[in-house]
């Protein structure tokens, strides 16, 4: 019936109590790093949805809605693996450090983020939204070979307003098909 | 006059499917003469979740975080697995750097899983403030993995190809701090368990398991070592960065449930050994983090590791796609949950918590196939959840 | 010449000490609580806890299971309610003036002492549940083992009193005024000092008795077989039981202070009173921290240790005490 050890940890315990009043007061300590809720960033995300489809508990959702698009977190769904944060192309979704995410009304459970979106001029289909066109426009514009540059400006006007589709359908229509540019090139 | 042998009414005592004693769904059918359990029948599937099939419907990189989340307690143990079986379906190279960050990983996540195993077991023999001393130190294990991935459980560390995050250079010494703790935690909590007169008349000779059987229903893990095989995925089949560690297999003979402890008590000094070696290592092997990662060929590949509760299997098929073909798990409790039916019998009844705890079942991870039974007929029958609804309508 | 006035006096005494022991299992339950949770590294409960879970019970909903003898089940809450308030009464606060309703004391308390603890067996078997039933068979058990040592124990004070010069007698206050001057040095003249075995005998089993490990909790044992007897209460009739048990923090621990520790001998009201209560408060963490200390045995080790090391203790000092040494 030796219980030394057991007797001496536990009078060690007696004014060092490890546990915290947490719910009514604050939580011991939040590491830095701490994987929370996920939150889109007004400033970098564009829409593209690639968090969409990569986020490994479906909890981000996609909707594109007369000339809106709103791309939400459902966290309830969400287990905080931060793939989408790996995946995103513009650091537009991040782990925040916030974790008391409790509430007692499943509409609040949402982190939601609208878009303007751009559709097709010729058909009304969805092409993206105002911001990921842009952003596609700007690195074109400073990764494009300086050769075709001037033809690419010229060209953009033309087909920036079409889907995919309607762009390969009337491609020779506009003169913005690409042959024209490998055409060139075996020319030369 | 004469007095008649009394006997005690023989009655059928149901332990779970919910109980305080047990942490998950699973069902104990006991037969009990007085206090003594005569026979043993387990019912599992409480907690069928569907993950192999849904495992059929996501892409290799989403399914590490599914797998991860088929147990709480080991989930290292089960990314490992599966990356390193995606990784072999891929011909990929880990790079050092990450061996090391993945072996660190899965021996904290051993620690964290023994001394919860530790604290729950005193906690079903009664000794409330061992449990609480126990989990309290605990914590410190559990900082250092919040500290390491942002998160206490799923550490969400591993990935196809290497793991996602590093260790800084100034948080090495931090972790060491706290390993030391941790190491002083063990040795006080080994020193309690063992030198209590109460918890060795709870333990010592209770559930045992004799050796024969527990080779011929192929335990594995600390389960088998308590009976005194020495087997351990780490040095039998070495993965990560075990084949340089040194380290020793602990064993013990006897294979009642302090013989289960001793062995898990041990590996905890183990454990913290492996954890300071690679944190030494890590200080001086630099190096990226991560390979690429291709395609996944077709082709099938099986993986193992230890798990905390024992060896962890994966099995892949690929076809080429980003989505596998076929992905089977087998756990470690679905061989240990078996000996409990060789460990009940003879035992009293207030023996059966800690007899069932001591072979540390993890019921969630177990549970994989729908059984249904029809009663009438008294026919199992399996299928998928879908034909079983259409059918149970 | 008494009067109804000196009857109704004495009424209102038993009232006021019920009150006393109320609150002073209140305030001990809470340290109990408290100093356990503080051994454990946890923080514990605020001082109304242990009250404001009873209130909680007696808020809901009354039941009776659809198995159970509706006429025992309801009826074993009151017994242990009402046993363990006679019980509380009888045990006189510390002070040897206590007007004590009986003259033999002693037996009377030993009586009432197995009927609160009968009051479980039969509120298990009732109940209608296996666990219920488990639990009954083992709080018989825990009679058959406990009930001599501490007969025994309880009457040593009162058989020692014929080698002390007084009369032999069965009532506690005269124990209690048995126990005034000095034994040797500046030990006081206690019974503990006396017969020590007698009382480490008398402390385990009233430990045993109040529900704290290393053997008090096997009839209700959480992780074994839920809460045992109880399985199958709630509501007003667990608020009655749990109310019972709440005594116990009073009349177990007074029991041992007036037997061995002199009550509150030797000073006058209330000074007597307040000696008594901190020696109570005493004997409460003593067995708090052996509680906290000690892993639960199994039902088999109580037989084991009551009716071997137990018995033992207390036949010897028996045996002390009728030969004289
Ligand atoms: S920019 Fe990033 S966060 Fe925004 S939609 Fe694309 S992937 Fe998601
Ligand atoms: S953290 Fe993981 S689960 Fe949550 S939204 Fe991002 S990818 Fe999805």
């Amino acid at each position: 019936m030796v219980k030394i050890t057991a007797i001496k940890e536990a009078l060690k315990a007696l004014f060092k109590p490890a546990t915290t009043k947490y719910p009514h007061g604050p939580p011991s300590h939040v590491p830095p790093g701490l994987r929370g809720l996920p939150q889109f960033s007004d400033e970098n995300c564009i829409g593209c949805g690639a968090c969409v489809v990569c986020c490994s508990a479906n909890a981000i959702s996609m909707k594109d809605e007369g000339d809106t698009r709103t791309l939400s977190i459902f966290y309830p769904r969400c287990v905080f693996c931060g793939r989408c944060e790996d995946i995103c192309p513009e650091d537009g979704i991040s782990l925040t450090e916030q974790f008391e995410l409790a509430t007692t009304d499943k509409k609040n459970a949402e982190v939601t983020i609208v878009f303007k979106l751009v559709r097709c001029s010729q058909c009304g289909d969805v092409i993206s939204t105002r911001k990921h066109l842009d952003k596609i426009k700007e690195r074109i514009m400073t990764n494009v070979d300086a050769t075709v540059k001037e033809e690419v400006v010229r060209d953009l006007p033309k087909y920036e307003t079409l889907c995919g589709e309607c762009r390969r359908k009337l491609s020779y229509e506009l003169n913005t098909h690409t042959q024209k540019y490998y055409a060139r090139r075996w020319e030369s | 006059m004469q007095i008649d042998k009394v006997t005690a009414p023989e009655y059928v005592v149901p332990l779970g499917p919910f109980h305080p004693a047990l942490l998950e769904g699973e069902y104990f059918k006991l037969k009990v003469e007085g206090e003594k359990v005569l026979d043993v029948d387990l019912k599992l599937g409480y907690n069928y979740r569907g993950i192999m099939k849904l495992a059929e419907s996501r892409s290799y990189h989403q399914n590490i975080y599914l797998f991860e989340r088929v147990c709480g307690i080991c989930s290292a143990a089960h990314t490992t697995a599966y990356t390193q079986t995606a990784e072999m379906l891929g011909g990929i190279e880990l790079p050092d750097r990450a061996r090391y960050i993945r072996t660190l990983i899965a021996e904290l996540e051993r620690i964290h899983s023994h001394l919860l195993w530790a604290g729950v077991g005193m906690e079903l023999i009664g000794f409330k403030t061992l449990f609480m001393l126990i989990w309290r130190d605990r914590e410190h294990v559990l900082d250092v993995l919040e500290a390491i991935s942002g998160n206490r459980q799923h550490y969400a560390m591993n990935t196809i190809g290497g793991v996602r995050k590093d260790i800084d250079k100034d948080m090495i010494p931090k972790i060491e701090e706290k390993l030391k703790l941790l190491h002083k935690a063990t040795e006080t909590a080994t020193k309690a368990v063992l030198e209590d007169g109460g918890i060795r008349a709870r333990t010592k000779g209770i559930g045992t398991l004799d050796k024969e059987i527990a080779r011929k229903i192929c335990v594995v893990g600390p389960v088998a070592r308590a009976t005194g095989m020495a087997i351990d995925v780490r040095k039998d089949d070495p993965y990560a960065a075990y084949d340089e560690i040194p380290f020793d297999i602990i064993t013990a003979e006897g294979g009642d449930i302090l013989s289960m402890a001793i062995v898990r008590l041990g590996e905890l000094v183990e454990s913290v050994k492996i954890s300071q070696f690679c944190l030494d290592k890590l200080k001086t092997v630099g190096g990226p983090i991560r390979a690429e990662v291709k395609e996944f060929p077709t082709g099938e590949a099986v993986g193992r590791v230890e798990a905390p509760r024992g060896e962890l299997m994966y099995y892949l098929v690929s076809n080429g796609t980003n989505i596998p073909e076929r992905a089977r798990v087998r756990t470690p409790s679905y061989l240990n949950d078996y000996a409990l039916l060789f460990m009940l019998p003879g035992e009293s009844l207030a023996d059966v918590p800690i007899t069932v705890a001591s072979v540390d079942p993890c019921m969630a991870c177990t549970d994989r196939m729908c059984s249904v039974t029809d009663h009438r007929i008294q026919i199992h029958k399996t299928g998928t959840l879908r034909d079983l609804s259409k059918s149970f309508r | 010449m008494q009067t109804v006035f000196d009857y109704l006096f004495i009424i209102a005494l038993y009232f006021a000490v019920i009150g006393l022991a109320f609150f002073f299992s209140w305030g001990a339950s809470w340290v109990f609580r408290k100093l356990s949770a503080r051994l454990q590294a946890r923080r514990g409960p605020p001082a109304y806890q242990p009250i404001a879970d009873i209130i909680k019970l007696f808020g809901k909903e009354r039941f009776t299971p659809a198995l159970s003898n509706k006429f025992l089940y309801i009826l074993s809450p009151l017994l242990a309610l009402s046993a363990i308030l006679i019980l509380s009464f009888m045990i006189p606060p510390g002070t040897p003036l206590w007007p004590g309703p009986l003259a033999f004391d002693l037996i009377v308390i030993l009586y009432f002492s197995v009927m609160f603890s009968l009051a479980f067996v039969i509120a298990g078997w009732a109940s209608g549940s296996t666990w219920g039933k488990i639990g009954a068979s083992r709080e018989v058990v825990m009679i058959l083992s406990v009930e001599l040592p501490l007969a025994i124990a309880l009457l040593i004070p009162s058989l020692a009193l014929a080698r002390g010069g007084f009369s032999f007698s069965l009532s506690i206050t005269d124990v209690i005024s048995a126990q005034q001057g000095t034994f040797i040095w500046i030990l006081p003249n206690w019974f503990l000092f006396r017969y020590p075995l007698a009382a480490i005998a008398l402390f385990l089993t009233l430990l045993t008795k109040s529900w704290m490990r290393p053997f008090g909790d096997i009839p209700e044992a959480e992780q074994e077989i839920f809460a045992g007897s109880l399985t199958e209460y709630g509501g007003p009739l667990l608020g009655i039981f749990e109310l019972a048990r709440l005594f116990r923090f009073y009349v177990f621990t007074a029991l041992f202070v007036d037997l061995y520790l002199g009550g509150g001998v030797g000073f006058v009201f209330p000074f007597d009173l307040l000696i008594f209560l901190a020696k109570c408060l005493v004997i409460v963490i003593l067995m708090t921290i052996v509680h906290v200390a000690s892993a639960r045995y199994r039902i088999s080790h109580v037989f084991k240790w009551f009716l071997t090391v137990c018995l033992a203790f207390a036949l010897f000092s028996l045996i002390r005490v009728l030969v004289g040494f």
